[in-house]
């Protein structure tokens, strides 16, 4: 067991080093001594883009890789998050819905949609999985990712059909460079929603255990996987709608602290947290510097890494099986 | 109903779409125009549909596995990844990019020898584990296309204007000079296949029974992997990324037919994916006025299709 302290301590300690990188890397320059030399240019540059960004992929981090977390508890499946369950798809498909229906909606109308399409999508998936009962670990990502496909074609058939393919191209992948002030503060919903699924993971502990030992506890087993749907479903939702889609940290970050940590979710929901908003800083960093001055969409970055590391994870876990 | 006269039907079906296609409101005054803009696409389709058939069925044979298709495990992200990847390394010299002859032999061979190593890996990690493969090729497909989309943003604009013509493909925009390389690709290819379809007819049977009986299955395997890379880059540089249509077309040769050997399964899949694309192509232009995506279509119907035999799989 490593030392709790230490590693807190630690993360913290990177968490810091990496958001200090972040204020003080970008085309325009920024540095210390203009701050305290109350520069006025420094300070606005600092208030309306750096700290939102920084805050943004801080909570967008510790979002992902909850929400991660939570779907992984409930479903009793490691390889179960945001990106494999159709979650991400489904709210894609909602926001196009809402582009449909409404010309000029705006960014809460997006949310309500993708979030009742994440619900409904992710819903559906969940009670496929729970009729035909596999045991089977790798069969419920690959169905979930290509109900995700599915979703995705029938996404990408009426964003041609309606002619609204390039305002939908935003969504598909998650970039932070356009979140400055006035357009990042819809994720502060997301912060709200993850402290909600920390005060409940109580049940969601005992619920992960399976229905009969939760039920033989006395929890109300439906009610909490519901609680659990609309948690992670909300989460997803802001998410995609402010920032875009981003795969693999809600895959990634929970294996590797479940794999060190155990599953007891009061101790590892915020070491989660901590280690998922250290990784998508990294990744933001990496993708402003990557060709700099210029920026690269952080999703990319994701992408290319979140599936090295997940190719590691799928032959360990197999080796460990 | 006998196969054999399931098959004649079908082919008859086929070939009187195709006619309806080629002759549909043809002026006759103007014939050597509409032939001269119908016919390519006619071609493209044929040599496509081959391609997508047999690289789909012999992938299913090799890897024993009957919801595979070369798709599902990256080889068509991966053709994207290397005509990015060209485009983007030999910019600078446009002669290479200029000429679809070049670009087409470079693509191919490199994409050739990359696929080879990696899948013959792939597939021996993964030895009687089918989900974890279909799992692995989506998250290596993830991979590729985000390595792409990555070195599509930072090329030169120029530059990937080139690119998206040669990726956009579709049947409307046949081009005649790859059709022609394609079909001198085809031609070589099929007489190797051909001559070995009974050693995939006995490869059926299992790894072990096929060694028993005299094929040399590793050395086949090989050969496989490296026929099906080249019928991926020649079906994708016709059509572009239609990820379904050999899946729905082996799959459903496979319930319509009787016979099991590969003859008869690979003539009948390369129908079925040639009468599918004639006719959604005859419904885009005729009734849709091209303001569908037949590629989108094909795949909202493929990947359905793909949940109900997964589903269905695991029921058994």
């Amino acid at each position: 067991m490593v030392n709790q302290r230490k590693l807190y301590t630690g993360l913290w300690g990177t968490l810091f080093i990496l958001a200090l990188t972040s204020i003080f890397i970008g085309s325009m320059e920024l540095s210390l001594p203009q701050l305290i030399q109350l520069d006025q240019v420094a300070w606005m540059l600092l208030v309306t883009s750096r700290l939102p960004r920084l805050v943004s992929v801080v909570i967008t981090g510790v979002g992902l890789s909850v929400a991660g977390l939570l779907m992984q508890q409930l479903s009793q499946n490691r390889f179960v998050s945001p990106s494999t369950a159709a979650t991400q798809d489904s709210a894609r498909l909602g926001i196009l819905v809402s582009m449909i229906f409404f010309s000029s909606s705006t960014m809460y109308v997006r949310v309500g949609f993708a979030f009742m399409f994440a619900l409904l999508g992710t819903g559906l998936f969940i009670s496929v999985i729970e009729k035909i009962r596999i045991k089977n670990m790798i069969f419920v990502p690959l169905l979930g990712m290509t109900l995700g496909m599915v979703i995705d074609s029938l996404t990408t058939f009426l964003a041609l059909r309606f002619d609204v393919m390039q305002a939908l191209s935003a969504y598909m992948v998650g970039n932070f460079s356009l979140l400055i002030r006035g357009r990042y503060e819809l994720l502060y919903l997301a912060i709200i929603v993850v402290g909600l699924g920390y005060v409940f993971s109580h049940r969601f502990s005992v619920a992960s255990m399976g229905e009969a030992v939760a039920v033989n506890l006395g929890l109300n087993y439906r009610q909490t996987i519901q609680l659990g749907l609309l948690i992670v479903s909300l989460i997803s939702a802001v998410i995609v709608v402010t920032v875009g889609s981003i795969a693999y940290v809600g895959l990634i970050v929970p294996n590797i602290i479940s794999m060190t940590f155990g599953d007891n979710l009061k101790r590892t929901l915020p070491t989660t947290a901590l280690v998922g908003a250290n990784f998508l800083l990294l990744a933001d960093i990496l993708s402003r510097v990557v060709i700099y001055p210029y920026q690269v969409p952080v999703g990319l970055i994701v992408g290319v890494v979140g599936s090295l590391l997940f190719i590691v994870i799928l032959v360990q876990k197999r080796k460990l099986a | 109903m006998s196969d054999h006269r399931k098959i004649v039907i079908l082919i008859c079906l086929t070939i009187l779409l195709v006619m309806a296609y080629i002759f549909y409101q043809m002026p006759l005054h103007h014939a050597p125009y509409f032939l001269s803009r119908r016919l390519p696409r006619v071609f493209a389709m044929i040599l496509a549909s081959a391609a997508i058939s047999i690289s789909t069925g012999l992938f299913q044979t090799i890897s024993s596995n009957r919801i595979l298709t070369p798709d599902l495990l990256g080889y068509s992200s991966m053709y994207a990844l290397m005509q990015t990847l060209m485009i983007f390394l030999v910019g600078g010299m446009g002669w290479i990019i200029q000429s679809p002859l070049v670009s087409f032999l470079l693509v191919s061979s490199v994409m050739v020898l990359s696929s080879m190593v990696l899948y013959t890996l792939v597939l021996r990690k993964t030895a009687g584990n089918m989900y974890l493969l279909l799992l692995l090729g989506m998250v290596i497909s993830t991979f590729f296309r985000s390595f792409s989309s990555f070195f599509q943003l930072i090329m030169d604009p120029n530059e990937f204007s080139i690119l998206q013509n040669r990726l956009l493909t579709s049947v409307n925009s046949a081009n005649t000079q790859v059709i022609f390389i394609s079909g001198v690709v085809i031609i070589v290819v099929l007489p190797w296949i051909i001559r070995n379809l009974h050693k995939y007819d006995v490869l059926l049977l299992g790894n072990t029974h096929a060694i028993n009986l005299g094929v040399d299955v590793a050395k086949l395997n090989q050969m496989t992997l490296f026929m099906i890379a080249v019928l991926v880059s020649v079906a994708t540089s016709m059509l572009g990324p239609i990820m379904f249509l050999g899946l729905l077309s082996v799959n459903l040769a496979r319930q319509i037919m009787t016979d099991y050997r590969h003859k008869s399964l690979l003539l009948t899949s390369f129908v079925l994916a040639l009468l599918f694309l004639v006719f959604g192509q005859l419904m885009l232009e005729r009734i849709f006025a091209f303001s569908i995506n037949l590629a989108v279509v094909i795949n909202v119907i493929g990947g359905s299709y793909l949940i109900y035999l997964i589903v269905k799989e695991k029921a058994l």
